[in-house]
């Protein structure tokens, strides 16, 4: 038994898992497209309480909930933890159903592999060219409003304007998903732009004055 | 800009004449306690403290002005953004001034940082030449963070792009000049491509 999971886990070529299987309340139908992309935190945060409640590894004889999903010694408490933090964040949550569904399986979070659907894109026309550099500029510029930020006031007019660009690009990915996608490099082109806005999130979580802007990631 | 390094300096100037932390106001104190600080103290080569500490070229060109050369980059998978600027000198072909603002983690600044100072006085073939890898190295950047100084090529990439496109609009249709830029055009067109 042992020496098999070794085994598979070295060379398994098995299918990418997915995540959105793990949280079936929040979830029933396995995921987007058959369930909305769109999440409700509390909900997914109530389920995955549960989830770890049940599978804690201090716990003995913890139920294996899905087979498919763990399938060697990994503790499923870990599973459950990755799951959770990818699916909350709709930018890793993009990128894992992308993962899983995308013929190629493509992961955008890879640097080249985002960076060559860039090139790619803008060679497309002038405009395709022209509309990625304006989100350049649209997002340095948001950057420099915040670090001139002076007041806890002008932050959080900057942190209610992101959060609306956030909820927005969610929204517009939930609807390209929704039927059979048909055009994945526009998915992908708009999960790019999320990503700078959730990044710019991040800078505004950690914005205090005088503090030079570092973003973490 | 100004007042984060008045700020830096105060608090840093306040340990070492007390010699002892004394936190009157705690976010005065940040830049000597950012996270950045106490993992380059492990880990980073101290060049790299340096250039993300005290970054060189930080600022503006005015970007309307024909002989300068604004990349504009980002690095999708970390959602970081890069703006570049570089200004030529028409008459030696040379990178006099450059200016550049990095909003990213701290390897990108750093590498931002010490890419303007590769490129001050490089003609623009030799600024292409300026390899992501070269500046890692010279800063020692962990593998993990290679990507980070990815930018700053790509950045000066783009911004020799953006010099030569501007120039090569340019053509005068009088005079002898307009014989000269038509020369230029057709030399900057394939570079740029």
């Amino acid at each position: 038994m042992f020496r098999i999971s070794v085994l598979a886990r070295r060379y398994s070529t098995k299918p990418i898992t997915s995540y959105f299987k793990l949280f079936p309340q929040n979830f029933p139908h396995g995921g987007p497209p058959q369930d909305s992309f769109i999440i409700n935190p509390k909900h997914l945060r109530r389920e995955y309480r549960n989830l770890q409640s049940e599978n804690h590894p201090d716990l003995n004889g913890s139920a294996i909930l899905n087979s498919e999903v763990v399938s060697n010694e990994a503790s499923l408490s870990e599973v459950i933890n990755k799951a959770y933090t990818t699916l909350k964040n709709p930018y890793s949550r993009i990128v894992h159903f992308i993962k899983v569904n995308h013929p190629l399986h493509l992961d955008l979070s890879r640097d080249e592999i985002s960076k060559d659907l860039i090139k790619k894109f803008q060679s497309k026309s002038t405009q395709s060219s022209l509309a990625y550099k304006e989100i350049l500029m649209n997002v340095l510029e948001v950057h420099e409003r915040l670090e001139l930020a002076t007041s806890e006031q002008e932050l959080e007019e900057l942190e209610v304007e992101n959060e609306e660009r956030i909820e927005e690009t969610e929204a517009e990915i939930a609807d390209m998903i929704k039927y059979e996608i048909k055009d994945w490099d526009e998915l992908m082109m708009t999960a790019i732009r999320l990503k700078y806005w959730i990044n710019i999130r991040n800078g505004i979580k950690e914005w205090e004055p005088g503090k030079p802007m570092n973003l973490t990631h | 800009m100004f007042s984060r390094s008045i700020l830096r300096a105060t608090s840093q100037a306040a340990l070492r004449s007390t010699g002892a932390r004394i936190i009157t106001n705690p976010r005065v104190m940040i830049p000597t306690v950012s996270p950045i600080v106490s993992v380059v103290k492990r880990s980073y080569h101290e060049k790299v403290i340096d250039h993300y500490e005290n970054p060189r070229n930080v600022g503006t060109l005015n970007k309307n002005d024909i002989n300068v050369g604004t990349g504009l980059v980002g690095a999708p998978a970390c959602g970081d953004v890069m703006r570049l600027q570089i200004k030529v000198d028409e008459a030696t072909g040379r990178i006099e001034d450059v200016k550049f603002k990095t909003f990213g983690c701290g390897s990108a600044i750093a590498s931002s940082s010490y890419a303007t100072e590769l490129v001050k006085g490089k003609t623009l073939d030799e600024a292409l030449q300026i390899k992501n890898t070269f500046i890692a190295q010279e800063l020692s950047l962990p593998p993990v963070k290679l990507h980070c100084s990815m930018l700053a090529e790509d950045a000066i990439k783009s911004a020799v792009k953006d010099y030569k496109s501007k120039r090569s609009g340019l053509k005068p249709t009088l005079g002898p000049d307009a014989v000269a830029s038509a020369g230029v055009g057709a030399t900057a067109a394939p570079a740029a491509a």
